[in-house]
């Protein structure tokens, strides 16, 4: 029995080879559930570790599980906003890749006080948004202050 | 737990981190000894999460963000700081690898020195207070006396 002290309560776990984690990565997108495979485990059970014998714990988390690209984009930008107001300019970007929103915040450095802002405004957009995934990056001004933007992202809060 | 992998996290870590100094001996490439300090890290961090009871394998950065994020000692309290340490490493090392204007300073360099060190103090002792201990190592047995 595996010890679950990590992560509480996946709605599921499932053992499924390491090919067929693959295929749905990789060669069968579209067609595989969403929010499937955030975590993987192998070896958890110290049986085997050699790699043919590589087992891989798939777990659905219900909280990972709604950051469907089908919600409510206009209530996700406006609650980014209002988290992430006092930033200069905030981009938001869903990752299909990884299933991901990946949010890019313009700061003037890589401080401690830019630090502790991002993760005060995660923890804000995170009680709204309890559900959604979110990966926040740091970006600094170049020197002519212009943004940078990442490719194919939308810009949600720019104060200047 | 998975001590294996654990282990091999951590070798790879002290790998990165050696790598990253002689990247940096005598200021030649600031911007690898940025990188390096960064995946150092990352392999710390993954060997932390080898050593929970179900073990965490994270498969590109957004996933171990998000494994962060949902362990406590990571993001509370000292945690919090740790979160502040990772993250500026990978925001910085995204930097040099993607902006090809970025030009690493001494400020940043000396920046990812301090955070890795950072990590590395708040992690290993974790890490390895769980890992088994290796077998003592018997010393040689004292050479014959010599034939009279």
């Amino acid at each position: 029995m595996m010890a679950m002290d990590s992560f509480s309560s996946p709605s599921t776990v499932e053992v499924v080879e390491p090919a067929t984690l693959l295929r749905r990565r990789h060669g069968e997108r579209s067609n595989a559930p969403p929010r499937q495979a955030l975590f993987a485990s192998r070896g958890a059970d110290g049986a085997d570790e050699s790699a043919a014998a590589v087992r891989v714990f798939v777990m659905t988390f219900d909280s990972a599980a709604t950051l469907s690209f089908e919600h409510d984009q206009q209530a996700l930008d406006a609650a980014i906003a209002r988290a992430f107001a006092g930033f200069e300019h905030v981009f938001a970007k869903e990752n299909a890749e990884t299933n991901f929103l990946d949010i890019f915040v313009v700061a003037a450095d890589f401080s401690d006080d830019v630090y502790a802002r991002v993760a005060a405004a995660e923890d804000r957009l995170a009680a709204e948004f309890p559900d959604t995934s979110v990966d926040v990056h740091v970006r600094v001004s170049d020197p002519s202050a212009r943004p940078r933007v990442p490719a194919g992202s939308r810009e949600v809060v720019r104060s200047r | 737990m998975n001590a294996g992998l654990a282990q091999q996290h951590l070798a790879r870590s002290d790998q990165h981190a050696k790598t990253a100094a002689a990247c940096g001996a005598g200021g030649s490439i600031f911007e690898w000894e940025i990188v390096m300090r960064f995946y150092a890290a990352l392999h710390m961090v993954d060997a932390y999460f080898a050593t929970k009871g179900t073990t965490i394998v994270a498969t590109n950065h957004s996933e171990r963000a998000a494994a962060i994020k949902r362990l406590p000692e990571l993001t509370t309290g000292r945690g919090a700081q740790f979160r502040t340490w990772y993250n500026r490493l990978r925001d910085v090392s995204e930097h040099v690898r993607y902006e090809p204007d970025f030009i690493a300073q001494q400020t940043h360099v000396d920046q990812a020195r301090k955070d890795l060190n950072s990590v590395d103090s708040y992690l290993r002792g974790k890490i390895t207070a769980v890992l088994p201990k290796p077998p003592p190592t018997t010393p040689p047995p004292p050479p014959p006396p010599p034939s009279p």
